[in-house]
């Protein structure tokens, strides 16, 4: 029972961490959002930026503030793109106990709940960290998505 | 033994004091010098006495519910904006002050005074700007400088248009005390009318990675300041982040 509830937990938490923004820079319309059948669920995962761009260290559950996921049907990302969702650097989530609440850094981020996705058998996935002075990062690396 | 405690701060007096508009707001709390300890006896000469000030809504001034109006004075007077400490109009606060020598020693809390915080006129300050942000470095050349930047402000607080003709100012400010307590603010420049500010850290004697918290206020043309707009936490000179590494995408 104790399980169960700490799992309900989890689930509403995750969702809160997802800020809506606006739709993907592909251009395409999009389709309609569909919860994943269990077991088909796109996990992305990264690794959140360890410095800055001075090589500074950085501790990105206080320098970052959120992250920025966009969606294209190519990886040519560019500023102009408009980010498909924002997703809080830091969560809180349920301690092992389920007794407490622990902040933890969000290193993934299911990608069929961009509540806008463009329509297309492969899309490009690319992210940029926001920093708590709302500076941001570069795009990094375009990972693809193939939905097929 | 009797020298361990100073004497306690006695005539704690509100004084409603002529503030420059900017900070119409502003009163000031003053109280009588402390020149001896609890026992009657002078305080040794060489020795000095500094000061810290406190509200409370608590008669009792329990130590937790104390907001500190400043800290380390050298002068009998602390000034404070009623709104910017969170005072209510109409609500009684209760002030209290402490003393401390410059050996260490300190003094207990004075005596409660207390303070109805004036109702005032109608709120018609103007709203605090908005969407400040900062991006830089812009220029490089001899020193590396900032740019801040901020919304204008075209509304009263209460979101009703300021009326034609009415102009306002901006200050901005920067401080590291992360609770913007007034004492705590320094000016990054005199008041402007231009909604974007260029400032070169080092000038401000900021430190590379501290972090620092970056506001505006606004001030109309009769003194009417708005509250401090929405804080922006920077991290002194950093360039922004890394870009994120390391995506791959499984299915689960």
């Amino acid at each position: 029972m104790l399980h169960r509830a700490t799992l309900r937990g989890f689930t509403v938490i995750l969702a809160a961490t997802v800020l809506l923004a606006g739709c993907g820079g592909g251009g395409e319309a999009p389709q309609s959002q569909v919860s994943p059948a269990p077991g088909t669920a796109s996990v992305f995962a990264w690794s959140p930026p360890a410095t800055f761009n001075d090589n500074t260290p950085l501790n990105p559950a206080v320098d970052i503030d959120y992250y920025e996921l966009y969606l294209r049907r190519d990886p040519n990302f560019t500023d102009s793109d408009q980010p498909a969702v924002q997703i809080a650097a830091v969560a809180n989530l349920p301690s092992t106990d389920g007794r407490s609440v622990v902040k933890s850094s969000v290193t993934e981020f299911t990608l069929e709940q961009i509540p806008s996705i463009p329509a297309g058998n492969v899309l490009y996935v690319s992210m940029r960290a926001v920093g708590i002075d709302k500076q941001k990062s570069a795009f990094m690396s375009p990972v693809a998505w193939e939905r097929s | 033994m009797k020298k361990n405690a100073l004497r306690c701060l006695t005539m704690i007096a509100i004084l409603m004091t002529a503030i420059p508009r900017a900070f119409a707001e502003t009163r000031t709390i003053s109280w009588d010098p402390v020149t001896t300890y609890a026992d009657g006896t002078s305080i040794e000469a060489g020795k000095t006495v500094s000061y810290t000030a406190y509200w409370t809504t608590d008669a009792g001034l329990s130590p937790a519910s104390l907001h500190q109006i400043a800290s380390s004075l050298a002068q009998t007077a602390a000034a404070f904006d009623p709104d910017l400490q969170g005072m209510k109009g109409g609500q009684t606060v209760y002030f209290t002050a402490k003393s401390v020598l410059s050996t260490g020693e300190s003094s207990a809390f004075s005596i409660a005074y207390p303070w109805v915080v004036p109702l005032g006129t109608p709120s018609r300050n103007p709203a605090a700007p908005a969407n400040i942000g900062v991006a830089g470095p812009v220029a490089s050349a001899v020193a590396e400088v900032w740019r801040l930047t901020w919304n204008s402000v075209t509304t009263y607080g209460d979101g009703a248009s300021l009326e034609p003709g009415r102009t306002v100012q901006y200050m901005p400010y920067w401080t590291t005390d992360p609770a913007l307590s007034p004492a705590s603010l320094k000016p990054l420049a005199s008041s402007m009318s231009a909604t974007t500010l260029e400032f070169n850290p080092v000038v401000q004697k900021m430190i590379k990675n501290q972090v620092a918290y970056l506001t505006v206020i606004a001030i109309l043309d009769n003194g009417d300041q708005s509250s401090p707009g929405a804080v922006l936490t920077w991290r002194v000179d950093n360039e922004g982040p890394v870009a994120p590494s390391g995506g791959k995408i499984s299915k689960r």
